[in-house]
């Protein structure tokens, strides 16, 4: 039934359907469980879309379809597919759309007379669950489809899903579920995750659209690879050979990969071709969301040229206009090259062309790199969180908040997800009573009040406070404390994080959002600003906003090196163009094999330098550096410190290192990591910043609320403070405990590190002894911004600073 | 553990804890200690540890034995909300000092005066010892010597080429004098160092000049 519809539907509108789509019209007939991978703009909506509508009684006045998407901007853009559907089927069904854009006397009506179709976000749906009612609202769900799960299942709001689903199936036993990814290397755990172990694998079918993107990479070479820098971040330089490539297009997006290389960029453009004014705008998080709004609609009625943007512009929308992108630096994954691309070409039948603009030469190993991961589909897999005890305390409350829940019941619902499949019910206590008694036993000058139980042994929170202040904050994803850039005339710009803010003195002059602006005074949480026509001298930077090589990337990029080997052999012409710069490095010192491990060292008059290159991304290099330093420092006194980037790291000391001393100690060794890790690094810094997301998904701190400026009755706290509570009086709390644990799983990446430590045991050594820094190191050991390995007293670290600033 | 400071022409002694120590008149002055915070928040649904609130007394405790005061001048912030059953565990720490208990109520003392009253506490809205003026507030007026809290200043220190610390710290600008937060659960405010004729933050047990 639904087949044969559907391709009506697609008769009508005089195309036909691919046989991806055809073939998860067969698939939901039979009612399966599945995942479709399939890029955007390839017609995954209608694949899912049509059975989604088709299988709807209009009849039936109850909802019977969710469709779940990450940004609300994509919702807008699903629910127009799917009414432009239901309108040329005549099919009289209602369609309505849940995010948080939507007023509060829509979401009423919704709620009296539910739609049949509903388009949400996690955080709306997990709204929906925290209202009264909802097991009747929900209880004659048919289906429900999970938009760009690759995106949702790598963060906190996967589970979210996870936990909403595991509570869906029991209010719907027939409940059909599907997710929608891009092409991932490993498919099947994207299903795993989606499907928790409820569902054998079997029961889950996969769907792979052939469906070609044609991408094509250009990298803007300079003119001379000579004279062209060895290290460097912002890629300026190359800014004469962008401008025509803006010219050439009807509107391009320029991506960055932090903000403030955003902002610069935008000003660097509008210097050199100042005819652009007005045509070229900017977009990226911390702007207003009425400014991003417009660019965004500016984007689609063709009025801009270009757009400088970070990963703000990764998702979602389809720009049609945009007819190439503009990639500056290395993107460092895959997953967001390819995100990145799919902003472009989005007419049928057209290629994805992206210009790579490389900040310094042996970047351009990366966009070989990615061409062959375009040419083999390698898309690398999100990890997913596991054990997310900060989700699951939300999630009680949730459903505490509306009907209250039985432990019993709701413990099996949650061990059925991939999550928490491995919770015990020791664990789980914990949680109850955590939320019960506050984690204590009954004291009776305690008064703790939360969840409480009620006469039938339901879980519930009855006061009304409480209840509220629970809906205002579901959701996993935390803001930084920031501020908002105002004029003094009125008008929002954007935000800043506090910190930045905290350096200003009046009259400084910053540029934001494409403005230059003059700092005049913060006044209750804002940043009062004017506009100057004088030349900025700050640009805000926001913290968090560097990216590490993935894994995959990082096979790729050693690969890539493999081909430059043989000169004759190279087809990519960046390898061909950094041949100048290999055959230097050779000369020097050594281009490693992919089984080959290379150090490198040489002296300069600051001292021995050891430069090891494992090619893994600063996040494993960092934890890597500090590891092999401290162990080092094990073996005899040891003053050095420590630099490093995505291709390797640097112990700069004022004694040699003998490198084999490393190899017959067995330094690499992956026994006692963890330990050693929390010896040298610090953790507890690390963990401290994780700690405030734990804190605020479980609600121990009260964000306050939206548009009120601090009026909540003092109970605003600091998680750092939280943090150091926990850590001295209650160790084992289980969401101190997943701060560390999440520091070590996800910011260390401690999986990769071991693999990685494995495969430096076993690659064969090439020792290097330079004369010069090679092409190589130099961007390594010319870091500025170095590591000290020490065992002082903070006060004497802090006198030692005081006297160096004296000093200069 | 402290470090000596002269200000207005008298002798100090700024103790890591936060607090202020004034031999000629044998008085410690201490600010923000903002009693029964925890219990407020469990009280709103945070589950905070209890057994951290016990940390504020031995802290107290501590201080007063290293110097002994006759006079404890608490300026402002005392307790953080409304009355609550901490209540009875300042009681029973006010009732084992032999000391003289002043307290200049601040934005957060919102508890009946009459409570502290009944426990022999003298409640007043600024209190003038020699020539300095002890408030909550930083005063407007920077024409006499002032000693006040409220901000809970705390500077970012740079350690190394990544490494920066928020540290509490005592400040002076012109003629006023602001101690840091002496409560154990109590948050910071960053001050800019530009503006600030001194800096003392406490590193660990140390005060050091900055």
């Amino acid at each position: 039934m639904i087949k044969s519809s559907a391709i009506s539907f697609y008769k009508a509108l005089g195309y036909t359907p691919h046989d991806f789509q055809v073939e998860c019209w067969e698939k939901t007939s039979a009612g399966t469980n599945g995942l479709l991978m399939a890029p955007t703009g390839s017609g995954k909506t209608y694949a899912l879309g049509l059975p989604m509508l088709l299988k709807a009684d209009p009849k039936q006045k109850r909802l019977q379809g969710i469709w779940i998407t990450p940004l609300r901007a994509l919702s807008h853009e699903i629910y127009a597919a799917l009414e432009q559907a239901n309108q040329t089927l005549c099919l009289g069904l209602d369609i309505a759309l849940r995010n948080g854009d939507t007023s509060p006397n829509e979401r009423q009506k919704q709620q009296r007379q539910s739609p049949h179709i509903l388009v949400t976000t996690p955080e709306s749906l997990h709204l929906l669950l925290a209202s009264k009612g909802y097991p009747k609202y929900l209880g004659a769900l048919t289906m429900t489809v999970i938009d760009e799960w690759h995106d949702l299942m790598g963060s906190k709001r996967g589970v979210l899903i996870e936990l909403a689903l595991s509570r869906l199936k029991r209010l719907n036993q027939e409940l059909m579920i599907w997710g929608i990814s891009a092409t991932l290397k490993h498919p099947k755990q994207a299903i795993k995750v989606l499907a928790g172990n409820e569902h054998t694998q079997n029961e889950w079918t996969l769907i792979k659209a052939q469906w070609e993107k044609n991408i094509e990479i250009h990298s803007v070479l300079p003119e001379t690879m000579e004279r062209f820098p060895w290290r460097g971040h912002l890629g300026i330089l190359l800014i004469e050979q962008v401008i025509p490539l803006i010219e050439a297009h009807k509107t391009v997006l320029i991506f960055t990969n932090t903000r403030s290389q955003c902002e610069i960029w935008y000003q660097k453009i509008l210097e050199t071709a100042p005819e652009y004014a007005g045509q070229i705008a900017m977009h990226h998080s911390s702007i207003d969301k009425s400014t991003r709004l417009w660019v965004e609609k500016a984007i689609k009625n063709e009025s801009l040229k270009a757009v400088v943007c970070t990963s703000s512009l990764d998702l979602g929308v389809d720009f049609a206009p945009v007819e190439a992108i503009v990639q500056i630096g290395g993107p460092k994954g895959i997953a967001r090259f390819m995100q990145r691309a799919g902003r472009s070409g989005h007419q049928p039948g057209a290629k994805s062309i992206v210009y790579f603009i490389p900040t310094h030469a042996i970047e351009l190993v990366e966009a070989a790199a990615l061409r062959r991961a375009i040419a083999e589909h390698l898309i690398e897999n999100p990890t997913p969180y596991l054990l997310c005890y900060d989700v699951l305390i939300q999630y009680c409350c949730t459903l505490a908040v509306s009907e209250g829940y039985h432990p019993h019941q709701v413990f099996e619902e949650v061990q059925s997800t991939h999550c928490f499949q491995s919770m015990t019910i020791n664990e789980w206590k914990w949680i109850q009573n955590f939320l019960e008694f506050g984690s204590q036993s009954l004291a009776s000058y305690d008064e703790y009040k939360k969840v409480t139980r009620s006469d039938d042994q339901r879980m519930v929170i009855e006061n009304r406070g409480l209840a509220m202040r629970h809906r205002l904050q579901i959701g996993t994803i935390v803001s930084d404390a920031s501020l908002q850039v105002v004029f003094q005339s009125g008008g929002h710009i954007g935000t800043v994080e506090e910190w930045f803010a905290s350096q200003l003195k009046a009259g400084d002059l910053f540029t934001f959002a494409g403005r230059t602006l003059e700092f005049i005074r913060l006044k209750e949480l804002k940043v009062i600003v004017r506009r100057s026509s004088s030349k900025p001298t700050k640009v805000p930077s926001w913290m968090g906003g560097r990216l590490s090589f993935t894994s995959e990337m990082s096979w790729l990029l050693k690969s890539s090196l493999q081909q430059a080997l043989d000169p004759n052999t190279i087809q990519d012409p960046e390898l061909q163009a950094l041949r100048p710069i290999f055959e230097r490095q050779t000369k020097e010192s050594y281009l490693p094999k992919t089984d080959e491990f290379l150090v490198e060292v040489f002296q300069t008059r600051e001292g021995h330098h050891h430069v090891f290159y494992p090619f893994e991304g600063r996040f494993v290099h960092e934890a890597m550096a500090s590891l092999l330093a401290y162990r080092i420092s094990l073996l005899g006194p040891l003053s050095c410190t420590l630099a490093y980037n995505d291709y390797g790291f640097e112990i700069l000391s004022d004694q040699p290192i003998a490198i084999e001393t490393i190899w017959d100690n067995n330094l690499w060794d992956t026994k006692h990591l963890n330990e050693d890790l929390y010896q040298s690094i610090n953790i507890t810094e690390m963990s401290r910043r994780t700690f405030r997301d734990i804190a605020a998904i479980s609600q121990l701190v009260f964000s306050g609320y939206p548009s009120k400026a601090v009026k909540t009755k003092h109970l605003q706290g600091s998680s750092q403070l939280l943090y150091e509570v926990f850590k001295s009086h209650e160790p084992n709390n289980l969401l101190y405990l997943q701060s560390l644990r999440e520091t070590l799983e996800h910011k260390l990446e401690e999986g990769r590190l071991q693999l990685a430590l494995k495969s430096i045991k076993k690659a064969k050594v090439l020792v290097a002894h330079c004369e010069t820094p090679t092409p190589f190191s130099f961007p390594i050991i010319t870091d500025r911004l170095r590591e000290k390995l020490s065992n002082e007293s903070l006060a004497e670290r802090i006198r030692k600073m005081t006297e160096k600033l004296e000093r200069t | 553990m402290s470090t000596p400071y002269s200000f207005a022409g008298q002798n100090f002694e700024l103790d890591s804890s936060g607090a202020l120590y004034w031999p000629n008149q044998n008085c410690l002055v201490l600010s923000d200690v903002h009693l029964g915070k925890i219990q407020h928040f469990r009280k709103n649904g945070s589950a905070i540890p209890l057994q951290a609130q016990e940390e504020n007394y031995l802290r107290l405790e501590g201080v007063i034995s290293r110097y002994a005061p006759e006079t404890l001048l608490i300026i402002g912030d005392l307790f953080h909300s409304e009355w609550n059953r901490e209540w009875t565990l300042f009681e029973a720490f006010v009732k084992k000092q032999q000391l003289n208990i002043i307290l200049v109520a601040g934005n957060h003392d919102v508890i009946d005066h009459k409570h502290f009253e009944a426990l022999g506490i003298e409640v007043v809205s600024a209190k003038k010892l020699k020539n300095i003026q002890f408030s909550h507030y930083p005063e407007h007026d920077t024409s006499h010597f002032q000693i006040s809290g409220h901000l809970h200043p705390a500077v970012r220190v740079q350690l190394g080429a990544k490494e920066k610390r928020t540290l509490k710290c005592f400040y002076r600008k012109n003629n006023q004098f602001v101690l840091p937060s002496f409560g154990y659960f109590t948050g910071n405010a960053r001050v800019s160092k530009h503006d600030l004729d001194e800096i003392y933050v406490i590193a660990e047990d140390e005060v050091i000049s900055i």
